[in-house]
């Protein structure tokens, strides 16, 4: 007796079929891609371990197949302007630059260290070096932080011109140290005994002393600037409200519990980025910087 | 009328009693003279506590130090060096919070000082060494109106979350039992 | 009387927080179980460690009035360990509230809207209560004692009065936190025995009243209590200034409405199969009940474990072994519902 299979296997098989197709066709439906250019702070290596397993969690929640871009921190603007990214993850005077110029669309901002998602910059002397005041400053050998750098650059640089004093003049001279790191080179550079004084961004002095590697009496704090927003998403004017009110709410509605599959490992999203959250600031909490740049005479309101 | 059997157990319940009452009034009577292991757990416990506050006021006494001279990074600086010894210490949350919103970040100071209320009662108690219901009540009073009105203008969850911290600080410093 | 028992318990609830007591805990029975329940040394909470006099008060004024009318009777033996039990989640339910069904109404008096959560869901336990007696839910019938044995309650409250008077070394006071505001101890204790007596007197208790009218409607005479209670506390609120109607920033309260919902709901749920809420157990267990007596144990127990455990809410809200507590304590009345369930059938055999 030959074996007849039952009308009801082959409805089965059908289906199985018809299921596994669909199930193909899905994985083969092809998801919008879109860019995300990070600010390099350090290396481009240090920038993709830092953001990619970030930019896979928003890929996650949006639906979109984020690449992360890594961008010298002189080329953001070009670039961005270019359109060779639609969001964009830099210091907060770029995306003042970005906003005043490209009318970038302020997502939110990063929060890190002791003041959550502001920082201040923070100008230093060694401890007994008898470099206590802004006065004291005058003939002595600073060392400042890259010229785009907020905390590290612009704010010292706006906190001696408030009290009437000209670093291109007044200064014996001023250095930027070269290659990466250059914020911690800074702090180093001045406790090292190579230069007087130096630029340093509060959130890097935090960092350094949470490690040990120096303390906070090795310094005297000879000023501080205000409080400003850190680094900050922004997105291009092109991209629709609706993706950027997602892409904000993605980002603020991460914990430090919040995790992703990442190279076939379940890790942490911010604590792989160095980040503790975000907040949302309004483009207005960024005057400061605004002021900051005109009093500087930096980017975007250079004057020539 | 009892028998021989009831009447031996009185007379034990009374000797008992006469003997309770003895000892205790001996007990109440030689407390204020009584030393070492006999001074009893509630007052080893109140000593430990004013060991502890003295310890917490002299130790980040430096931070109120510059705070003082409002040299508010160099403060923080400290904080964030004390830190590294005292890891979880609510007496940090506390500093930290009365320094950042010295400097303007109301939001993120509004969360240091809830923190530490949080751990830590004594800073809304106003028999407590560590009491700081007054700068905490001028926290809560000077913040709200403005953190609402920002709220009514952009409904922000950063406000948001800062509106619900400043709510659980009105509440702790309006008293209650918890 | 009852409508004196209620007026007189809405004047000391006002009254106590105005003389020392926390704000908004004039009269609060669970806070004060686990305020005694911590000074003997059952948790470890420094700001929750005091014996109330009220509670003392309770139970003595009680006794006193008991047996002045020749009420006092040892009676007991029904479901012991379950009304332990019963006790210990009763306290897990006031502590995930912040308050017992009285300190519930007072808060409310004072404005507190955040008490509408737990207001719905006492009155939904208390419902769900009712449906479970009709239903056949019974713990069964005590029974009188040989003995004396409904005095050991009593005699216990004796002793904490005695600890409370002497303060040995060995029983903790607060010297900060809710504990360490009390009013002055012989206006606690004159007050808790005032109220114990008109209590015992009376019969008055804030859910029986709740429970009387679903059963009885207007008739109910514990309604026109629970009325008198209200209006004096809402006029004494006023009188004092303590009146701030809303829902943030109120003393001893947190915005969880599901959890505070939930763990009244518990309260009333296991009050109406108990006869009674944690105050009036304290009534009967000084009138010489010891069910009730082993309720008032599992509530001191309870007081223990909630702040131990800490499933007590704060201001902040409700924790996560809060959240579990309750539910617990849910499940457990729900398994007593089918454990002690007389079904029509069986009672028909009967």
């Amino acid at each position: 007796m030959s074996y007849q299979p039952h009308k009801g296997f082959f409805i089965l098989l059908l289906l199985l079929l018809f299921g596994a197709g669909s199930i193909g066709c899905r994985n083969l439906e092809q998801r919008p891609v879109m860019k995300i250019g990070y600010m390099n702070c350090n290396s481009e290596a240090e920038t993709m371990a830092r953001f990619k397993p970030l930019t896979a969690y928003l890929s996650e929640q949006l639906g979109i197949d984020f690449e992360v871009v890594p961008v010298d921190t002189q080329d953001f603007e070009e670039r961005f302007a270019a359109g060779e990214f639609a969001f964009g993850h830099s210091n907060s005077l770029l995306y003042i630059m970005l906003k005043e110029t490209q009318q970038a669309q302020l997502i939110a901002t990063e929060k890190r260290g002791q003041y959550g998602a502001r920082t201040a910059g923070a100008i230093i002397s060694k401890k007994g070096s008898g470099i206590t005041t802004l006065e004291d400053l005058k003939g002595k050998r600073m060392l400042y932080g890259p010229q785009l750098a907020p905390s590290g650059y612009l704010a010292q640089y706006d906190l001696m011109l408030q009290v009437g004093l000209d670093p291109e003049v007044d200064l014996a001279y001023y250095a930027i140290p070269h290659g990466s790191f250059k914020h911690e080179k800074v702090v180093y550079g001045v406790y090292f005994g190579e230069y007087d004084v130096a630029a340093a961004p509060a959130l890097d002095l935090e960092l350094m002393i949470a490690e040990g590697r120096v303390t906070a009496d090795d310094f005297n704090i000879i000023a501080q600037s205000e409080i400003i927003p850190y680094c900050t998403f922004s997105a291009a004017r092109s991209v629709p409200n609706d993706l950027v009110v997602k892409f904000r709410k993605a980002l603020l509605s991460l914990t430090p519990e919040t995790t992703v599959d990442y190279n076939g490992e379940r890790i942490r999203v911010l604590d792989s980025a160095w980040i503790t959250g975000f907040d949302q600031l309004t483009d207005g909490d960024y005057d400061p910087i605004r002021r900051m740049a005109k009093n500087a005479n930096m980017p975007p309101y250079q004057e020539f | 009328m009892r028998d021989r059997f009831d009447k031996i157990c009185l007379l034990a319940i009374v000797v008992t009693l006469i003997a309770i009452v003895a000892f205790a009034s001996g007990f109440v009577r030689s407390d204020k003279n009584r030393v070492g292991d006999e001074r009893g757990p509630a007052v080893e416990r109140a000593i430990q506590e004013q060991v502890r506050a003295n310890f917490l006021l002299e130790t980040f006494e430096p931070v109120e130090q510059l705070k003082e001279k409002r040299e508010y990074a160099a403060a923080l600086l400290k904080v964030q060096e004390l830190e590294k010894s005292y890891p979880g210490e609510p007496h940090l949350q506390i500093l930290r919070g009365s320094i950042l919103v010295e400097q303007g970040a109301l939001t993120e100071g509004i969360a240091r000082y809830a923190a530490a209320v949080r751990v830590n009662g004594d800073y809304v108690d106003a028999n407590s060494r560590l009491n700081r219901r007054t700068e905490i009540t001028r926290l809560v009073e000077d913040s709200l109106p403005g953190i609402k009105s920002s709220l009514e203008a952009d409904p922000n969850p950063t406000y948001k979350k800062a509106l619900k911290t400043l709510y659980y600080l009105q509440s702790r410093l309006a008293g209650g039992c918890e | 009387m009852v409508l004196l028992a209620g007026a007189v318990l809405g004047l000391f609830g006002v009254m106590l927080a105005d003389w020392g007591n926390p704000q908004n805990s004039g009269i609060c029975v669970s806070c004060f179980v686990e305020n005694t329940a911590g000074a003997v040394g059952l948790h470890a909470n420094a700001r929750m460690q005091y014996i109330r006099p009220e509670l003392i008060g309770f139970v003595l004024g009680s006794l006193v009035s008991a047996f002045s009318l020749g009420e006092f009777k040892s009676r007991g033996g029904s479901a012991p360990m379950p009304r332990f039990l019963a006790g210990l989640f009763l306290i897990v339910g006031c502590a995930v509230f912040i308050g017992c069904p009285i300190k519930l109404f007072l808060r409310l008096t004072a404005g507190d809207l955040t008490t509408l959560a737990g207001l719905a869901g006492l009155i939904g336990g208390v419902v769900v209560g009712l449906r479970g007696l009709a239903g056949g839910v019974d713990f069964g019938r005590q029974q009188k004692q040989v003995g004396t044995t409904g005095i050991w309650m009593p005699a216990m409250f004796v002793l904490l009065l005695v600890l409370v008077l002497v303060r040995p070394g060995f029983v903790y006071f607060s010297d900060r936190g809710s504990a360490a505001l009390h009013a002055p101890l012989l206006v606690s204790l004159g007050a808790g025995l005032v109220i114990g007596f008109l209590a015992q007197r009376s019969r008055f208790c804030v859910t029986a009243s709740i429970r009387d009218l679903f059963l009885m409607g207007r008739r109910a005479p514990l309604l026109w209590g629970l009325l008198a209670f209200l209006l004096v506390s809402v006029s004494g609120n006023l009188a004092t200034g303590s009146f701030r109607p809303g829902f943030y920033g109120q003393p001893g309260a947190h915005l969880d409405f599901v959890w505070s919902f939930l763990g009244m709901a518990l309260v009333g749920w296991i009050s109406v199969l108990l006869g009674g809420c944690p105050f009036r157990q304290l009534i009967k267990a000084g009138e010489g009940d010891s069910d009730a007596g082993m309720v008032v144990l599992g509530m001191l127990v309870g007081g223990g474990l909630v702040q131990s455990w800490e499933i007590a809410a704060t201001a902040a809200g409700v924790s996560l072994f809060g959240k579990v507590a309750v539910l617990v304590g849910i499940l457990f009345v729900l398994l007593n519902t089918l454990l002690f369930r007389e079904r029509p059938a069986a009672a028909a055999d009967r």
